[in-house]
């Protein structure tokens, strides 16, 4: 097999408590739709079978601590019954879950690399509900340490709010500045929908990235999608 | 119910009703219950309306096209028709900007119906990136998973829609995993779509410059982008049609992970006959005027 440019992507959840206490009138919780949303971004890999050629997928969810639940994978590859269904513990850690992820894509991007395979700069799409609950300095240094310019495997950050998530540390979160934004729901907006949006805009990036890099030459990069305006953002 | 002459152009304001079927990054797609074609009343059409932020565009490319296919030979026309959706009349705004085409509707047998992870159905067109993919995918998502003789025929039927195109002097430009159709039944074939990009020899494409899609691009074009020249980046002639027709047969041929970026036909020597493999050895070459005409895939895939 021909050496593979890979295109990782990670969903970094907030499973705090909070994220099973509101329901939309369907009575799903944010967590339902996160738990969702992996199902339909395969349901997407499936129409496009060609992004498993470059598209890895990794879901991580964080609240006191982080956990790996889906390692770096093809999706693809991934039995619809195997797929974990996240379950809610603990407080709101932006610290504990920036730390292990800048772990995490460190050791992933290593070993796709030490497989003979190039390897993109990553995309983290990172999802809270609320306000991180450690001290400020300490997220900040750590989301400083997951982006630092002499971290090679450095990703690109979209953070996106849902409920009682502000708008003013969310776009702290945004990274590269320029490059990617922020998505934060507007008060009132029901958040199981505002998660659905986001996998929407997982999905349409997902498929506009893979079809923006070349494997001749490695040009392209991670793009969002191309997408009319949702009222439901700020 | 609207009626049109054998003008190439049609006002949007004549069309009548419009019901919205589809949505792509760079038009929308509507049925048209009350329009037909004079000449072809049973045909079912579409109309692809360009997004306003890609318009104004001006109608005179794409009447040159329209007009093209009443130029064609009577004996080729019916064959150029099957395998080409090709634009049969443009579609004014209201300051004779061109606001879009209309196609002929896509045919049923060049749509797939894949059975999701979710178990969902999903009705989707038949894109030749569907032949990329290992039979493990297609059993799957139940959709055909073509054998050898019937990929053979496949890239048959691709090379002579672009013995067709070349012979009337038009370059497709943007062939990809997206832009071309297959069918098995009743017998294996393609169909081109997105024909309102391609761009007569000689002249602008009526769109403006299409971008190589990523994965399809020429050694050429990766040498212009290296040295920063976007011009030559997006050139498209005959010479970037027959490297992609060859990657094509190449991927066509060759199904499997990492199909979809292969550009070296080394890594699947083995399995293909050694003439076609010879083909496309000059096919995929960085020597332009080395590469075959379609005309001789097309000799080769009938031999």
């Amino acid at each position: 097999m021909p050496q593979q440019l890979i295109l990782p992507f990670y969903v970094l959840a907030d499973v705090s408590y909070s994220m099973t206490q509101k329901q939309s009138d369907s009575g799903e919780t944010p967590l339902d739709a996160v738990n969702k949303m992996v199902r339909s971004l395969k349901d997407a890999m499936d129409d496009h079978p060609i992004l498993a050629d470059k598209v890895r997928f990794s879901l991580v969810d964080f609240s006191d601590d982080a956990r790996t639940q889906i390692p770096l994978c093809d999706l693809m590859n991934v039995d619809e019954s195997s797929i974990p269904t996240l379950q809610a513990r603990g407080g709101t850690s932006f610290a504990a879950a920036f730390k292990f992820l800048r772990n995490q894509i460190d050791a992933d991007v290593r070993q796709v690399k030490a497989d003979g395979d190039k390897v993109h700069r990553p995309a983290v799409f990172f999802l809270t509900d609320g306000e991180p609950s450690d001290e400020e300095y300490q997220w900040k240094q750590a989301f400083a340490e997951l982006t630092d310019s002499l971290f090679n495997a450095r990703p690109n950050f979209i953070p996106f709010g849902v409920a009682e998530a502000k708008k003013a540390v969310l776009d702290q979160l945004v990274f590269p500045v320029g490059r990617t934004r922020s998505f934060v729901m507007r008060e009132g907006a029901d958040p199981v929908a505002a998660i659905r949006a986001m996998a929407e805009i997982l999905i349409g990036s997902v498929i506009a990235s893979a079809n923006s890099v070349s494997e001749e030459d490695g040009a392209g990069g991670f793009v969002l999608p191309d997408d009319d305006e949702n009222p439901d953002w700020l | 119910m609207a009626v049109i002459g054998f003008d190439s152009t049609v006002r949007e304001c004549d069309l009548g009703r419009m019901v919205e079927i589809a949505s792509g990054g760079m038009a929308r797609v509507f049925s048209l219950p009350d329009f037909f074609l004079p000449e072809s009343p049973g045909r079912p059409i579409v109309y692809k309306k360009i997004k306003a932020k890609y318009r104004p565009v001006p109608q005179y490319g794409l009447q040159s096209l329209v007009r093209l296919l009443s130029g064609i030979e009577s004996n080729l026309k019916p064959s150029f028709e099957r395998q080409l959706n090709w634009p049969v009349r443009v579609v004014l705004d209201d300051h004779d900007g061109a606001a879009g085409v209309i196609l002929p509707l896509i045919p049923d047998e060049y749509f797939v119906s894949l059975r999701r992870s979710s178990g969902e159905i999903k009705r989707r067109p038949a894109e030749v990136q569907y032949l990329f993919t290992d039979s493990r995918y297609c059993a799957r998502v139940g959709i055909p998973y073509p054998d050898e003789s019937q990929r053979l025929d496949l890239c048959r039927s691709l090379s002579f829609a672009m013995v067709m195109l070349h012979k009337l002097d038009v370059v497709y430009g943007d062939l990809s995993a997206r832009n071309i159709l297959f069918r098995v039944l009743p017998k294996p074939a393609v169909l081109l779509v997105d024909c309102d990009a391609v761009r007569p020899k000689g002249g602008a494409a009526p769109l403006g410059a299409q971008p190589h899609s990523p994965d399809w691009e020429p050694p050429e074009a990766v040498k212009a982008r290296a040295r920063r020249d976007s011009t030559g980046y997006n050139i498209q002639n005959k010479e970037t049609d027959r490297y992609k027709l060859g990657l094509a047969v190449l991927r066509i041929l060759s199904p499997g992970r990492g199909c979809s970026t292969n550009t070296d036909p080394k890594v699947v020597k083995s399995v293909l006959p050694p003439r076609i493999y010879s083909l496309l050895e000059q096919s995929l070459s960085v020597n332009p005027s080395g590469r075959p005409e379609a005309q001789t895939w097309y000799k080769e895939f009938t031999s």
